[in-house]
């Protein structure tokens, strides 16, 4: 078990190496992503010492994941709802359910935001 | 093309530091073909006449393992890959396998079919080796007439599709007076152009690609101010190696393969580990191979050893493979490091002097 604060750790890490050309994509939810999230089909992902490392061609970006965000990003299957990603946060950090669910939903807003879920830019 | 060198104080640097001092691997270059419908005069590879390169089905089984290797970049290079008709079949299939694709082309055969087939599949970035500003030079250097027209084409079409294409123009004697014009053409195309002095010997030791390399007059102006928008650097600085220990990320944050499947530590340094058909887990021979602990061990090596005994050794932008393959010897100092490096300390001493003479 590890504990550590909610918000801190689920902060999301911009990394821009990258010149980014296109407009952002729209930061609100899709109906999609706020109830069984998936990850965006461009996303190359890999984890190097419990952070995971993201490539997104699409935006000629990359990111890197905290430790949580990194189990969070595991925990995106498209299958397993915000909820359920929630209730194994808040067993694995010792965290209220309430408070872990609020942050789950938080950080799955970023990652729409930041065009690493299916959402209203995914091609395929 | 030696690796940039990461630098601090960025979460991508940092990571890419941490790969080279650990040996994490993140990126995998397989020349999937040595076919190629350029005939450059300064080409590296030496294809084995009569060898039959790898079957499609054998290269997915490969990435499969490059895939369990934990790498993320699948750099898809030849030869010129795009002659493989199974091109797309292979790439998308190492799109599933999770990999951020970086393609190396010509692109000659970049079509309009061809750059839609591109824009489907999103690779990170497509890198397309340009040779000149005018055809004349281009086609020269390529051996094919017309190479400049299609190639020029190649990018528009995919430009058209908002993909990344960066121009890269390896600076040889016949290009060097056009290096400017090719930064203009890149902006107007809407891409990056990298300018690279390097040219290197053939796989097989065979020297006569280096008779191409831009001179030394020339060289020494690249590396002045006048040049700082090519090469991005107002004054020549020494190398940080003060938070990575290797010399280079070779066998410790890249692995490279050739169209038989042979395994290597990188592009430049053909030590062979294994063949990816025979190997069951790449991660056990990441781990145990003898070959690729041996060169690990000779990259923490050579900024201890090589790189200090070399005057300019701070200046050294230095190539292992290439030293092995020139001179026999990995840690020996190479004509072509020690003519640079000599030219870069100098700049940056000319600039020194130049800041110690101006009044605060």
């Amino acid at each position: 078990m590890l504990a550590a604060p909610a918000l801190m750790v689920f902060r999301l890490t911009r990394v821009l190496t990258h010149e980014c050309r296109r407009k952002p994509p729209d930061r609100r939810m899709t109906a999609e992503a706020q109830g069984l999230p998936r990850k965006h089909p461009h996303a190359a992902a890999r984890v190097y010492e419990g952070e995971a490392f993201i490539v997104l061609p699409q935006f000629h970006q990359y990111k890197i994941l905290n430790e949580v965000g990194t189990r969070i990003w595991d925990l995106i299957d498209g299958k397993t709802s915000q909820e359920e990603i929630a209730k194994v946060i808040s067993q694995e950090y010792e965290v209220a359910f309430e408070t872990a669910l609020d942050d789950v939903k938080q950080f799955l807003a970023d990652l729409q935001a930041n065009g690493m879920l299916v959402g209203e830019e995914s091609t395929r | 093309m030696a690796e940039e060198r990461p630098a601090l104080g960025n979460a991508y640097h940092d990571l890419v530091a941490r790969s080279w001092n650990k040996a994490l691997p993140m990126s995998a270059l397989w020349e999937i073909t040595y076919a190629c419908n350029h005939k450059c005069a300064f080409c590296y590879n030496c294809p084995e006449r009569g060898r039959r390169e790898m079957t499609k089905d054998q290269i997915i089984a490969g990435l499969s393992k490059i895939a369990d290797l934990g790498c993320v970049f699948l750099v898809m290079t030849g030869g010129e890959p795009l002659t493989r008709p199974d091109f797309f079949d292979i790439a998308w299939a190492g799109k599933r396998l999770g990999f951020a694709i970086r393609v190396y082309t010509n692109g000659y055969l970049v079509d309009e079919i061809v750059a839609r087939k591109f824009k489907e599949l999103m690779p990170f970035e497509i890198e397309i080796s340009f040779h000149g500003a005018r055809a004349e030079t281009m086609d020269k250097l390529t051996g094919v007439p017309g190479s400049y027209a299609r190639v020029l084409q190649g990018i528009r079409n995919l430009r058209k599709y908002d993909l990344k294409v960066n121009m890269k123009v390896p600076i040889t004697k016949w290009n060097q007076a056009e290096l400017r014009d090719i930064k203009v053409l890149a902006e107007e195309l809407g891409c990056h152009a990298i300018f690279d002095p390097v040219i290197t010997p053939r796989d097989d030791g065979d020297t006569s690609p280096l008779a191409l390399q831009a001179d030394r007059e020339f060289l020494a102006k690249l590396w002045s101010p006048e040049y700082a928008d090519l090469t991005h650097e107002e004054v020549p600085l020494p190398r940080n190696d003060t938070h990575v220990e290797a010399n280079c990320g070779t066998g410790r944050s890249t692995i490279a393969l050739d169209p038989y499947g042979n395994i290597y530590p990188c592009v430049q340094w053909r030590r062979s580990a294994g063949n990816i058909s025979d190997v069951p887990d790449l991660r056990v021979l990441w781990k145990d191979s003898p070959v690729l602990n041996e060169v690990r061990r000779i990259a923490m090596e050579i900024p201890k050893t090589t790189l200090k005994t070399c005057e300019s050794g701070e200046f050294c932008s230095f190539c292992p493979g290439v030293a092995e393959v020139q001179t026999g010897d990995p840690r020996n100092i190479y004509p072509q490091v020690r003519m640079t490096s000599e030219i870069r300390k100098q700049r940056h001493s000319e600039f020194l002097e130049i800041q110690s003479r101006t009044p605060a």
